[in-house]
């Protein structure tokens, strides 16, 4: 399967990944996004955890 | 065949210029990652070593979340957000956007991405990325040593990739409506940058509250110091370097070859250099006049930098040298005023971004007012400036104020008193900032400011056992409670 939407360099423009089709640029896109919140969620979960952690630590 | 020639001339003058085009904003982006390599230097040297480490990945994590958002909706908002809030028919929160205009900014356009047909889209928002990563960058060093790293990162983003821009496309933009009602002139970021991330900062630093340890009971503040000076004065001289890549990212290069500002005035390079020198010497001169501490010195070079930025192709030298003086006054005076209100700012960049911002803003106003614009933008005045100036301050501070409050009701602002004591290195870093030393902090333990001075509305103070405090070195007395007595600190082992 050819992928590419440039098969000529002849008045080629956007050359990107499957740019012909929207969709899978799409969902790149969004792919993208979803990463990015993941890590903060993460973080946030790690921040919490790590505060009780040592919360509990002082406590003793 | 003379016209044969002639029109084989243009075409590679056309295609030189182009390149041209491209090789300058790559260069001049490679350069502005200089300004968050001293950022990374400076912010780590202005923390306690306890805090060092967590200092550099809140910087670092705030230089690779900018660049995702502000290619998913940053430079969106810039190109389609220079009239919003206002529509046809007054405000307009929807249809003010202009979508169709910003078609080429959206995620998925053609335009962002590899393009043979198109070589200017990713150069300038490369530079723009950068610019935004600046933002966030000025904004991170004031919050060091509490904040968490996921709400710094939420609010970085909310400043670069939203807050920033959308302030640069009202007053940095040839269309945007401050520039087109007010006559309102920024050439080189002094409000849509620098005055927006400094009262960015101070909005997020009033719910985050000061570090413990940095304000007495009776109110007075004790100077909480960086533990590596060196690094930190090292960092603000690269800053300088990284900032000459932003100012001559602040030019375009036209495609007739000819220099214009970011408003399509003439303009070009030699007055940034005259400018931009003339007001760091003055900077750095007048914070010295002030303080005589190196720190300020060279928070002087960018506070002066910053006090001609608005101007910086208008000024005649020695006027610009005076603005960075007089900017390199304000800074060590701002700096102290917010302290004696209980903000604690980690390294004074409200005072360096925001209050230069301000009167750099104002200073073009006073200084070159009258000076024309192109098409229909008005004519450089005071009351632009002001008004501009404004803008700038409400746009920073109001939406911080409202995302540090959020953050804070929900617990997800502050680090716990515990890890803040415990220092943030040790609690949530995987390594080390100074490993061979670690025995040398456990036997002297010399940590004065684990003790509490001022609770926090969030968080009591832990009451402690005299018999449970630190113990506190000599020279540590002008800093800490003055009726407490040092016991005799403990021995370094032989």
């Amino acid at each position: 399967m050819n992928a590419s939407p440039v098969e000529s360099f002849e008045g080629a423009a956007a050359i990107f990944t499957f740019a012909a089709q929207e969709g899978v640029v799409k969902g790149l896109f969004w792919g993208m996004c979803a990463v990015l919140v993941l890590v903060v969620v993460a973080s946030m979960a790690h921040e919490v955890a790590i505060g009780r952690k040592v919360a509990r630590r002082h406590r003793r | 065949m003379n016209d044969e020639v002639q029109a084989a001339i243009d075409a590679a003058l056309a295609g030189h210029t182009t390149i041209n085009l491209e090789i300058y904003y790559w260069w001049c982006t490679a350069l502005m990652i200089a300004i968050h390599a001293g950022f990374l230097a400076y912010e780590m040297g202005a923390s306690r070593s306890k805090h060092a480490l967590a200092s550099g990945v809140k910087n670092i994590l705030a230089f690779a979340f900018m660049i995702p958002t502000f290619f998913a909706f940053g430079w969106w908002i810039y190109l389609s957000g220079y009239n919003w809030p206002f529509g046809a028919d007054g405000i307009d929160l929807i249809g003010a956007w202009d979508t169709e205009g910003a078609a080429a900014g959206e995620p998925w356009s053609e335009n962002m991405g590899p393009n043979l047909q198109d070589q200017a889209s990713g150069v300038f928002w490369a530079a723009f990325t950068l610019f935004a990563c600046t933002t966030a960058s000025i904004y991170s060093g004031a919050v060091i040593e509490r904040i968490k790293l996921s709400a710094f990162i939420i609010t970085a983003v909310l400043l670069g990739s939203v807050v920033w821009i959308l302030g640069a496309s009202w007053g940095w933009h040839p269309s945007g409506w401050m520039v087109l009602q007010w006559g309102y002139r920024d050439v080189a970021a002094a409000g849509v940058v620098h005055t927006i991330a400094g009262f960015f900062a101070l909005g997020i630093l009033i719910p985050l509250g000061p570090r413990i340890g940095k304000y007495n009971a009776d109110g007075s503040a004790n100077d909480l110091r960086g533990h590596n000076m060196p690094l930190t004065v090292t960092g603000l001289m690269m800053i300088i370097i990284g900032f000459f890549g932003f100012l001559g990212a602040c030019l375009i290069y036209d495609p007739a070859g000819n220099w214009v500002n970011i408003y399509g005035i003439p303009s070009n390079l030699s007055a940034f250099a005259f400018n931009t020198l003339m007001g760091m010497a003055g900077g750095i001169i007048g914070c010295y006049f002030i303080t005589r501490d190196p720190f300020w010195m060279m928070s002087g070079a960018l506070g002066g930098i910053f006090s001609v930025a608005a101007g910086l192709d208008l000024f005649y030298p020695p006027l610009a040298f005076l603005c960075g003086f007089i900017g390199g006054l304000i800074i060590p005076v701002g700096a102290k005023f917010l302290e004696k209100l209980g903000i604690d700012d980690a390294v004074g960049a409200v005072s360096v971004h925001g209050f230069c911002g301000i009167w750099g803003l104002l200073a073009v106003g006073i200084f070159c007012a009258g000076y024309p614009g192109v098409g229909d933008i008005p004519a450089v005045s005071f009351m632009g400036q002001l008004k501009g100036a404004g803008v700038c301050i409400l746009l920073g501070f109001v939406p911080a104020l409202i995302i540090g409050y959020l953050l804070r009701i929900f617990g997800l602002l502050r680090v716990r008193n515990e890890v803040e004591l415990l220092g943030l290195d040790e609690a949530e870093i995987p390594s080390q900032s100074y490993p061979e030393f670690a025995r040398w902090e456990e036997a002297t333990a010399g940590d004065y400011d684990n003790r509490p001075r001022r609770p926090r509305h969030d968080a009591p103070p832990m009451p402690r056992e005299r018999s449970q405090q630190p113990p506190m070195e000599r020279g540590d007395m002008h800093r800490g409670d003055p009726e407490r007595v040092p016991p005799v600190p403990p021995r370094r082992p032989s």
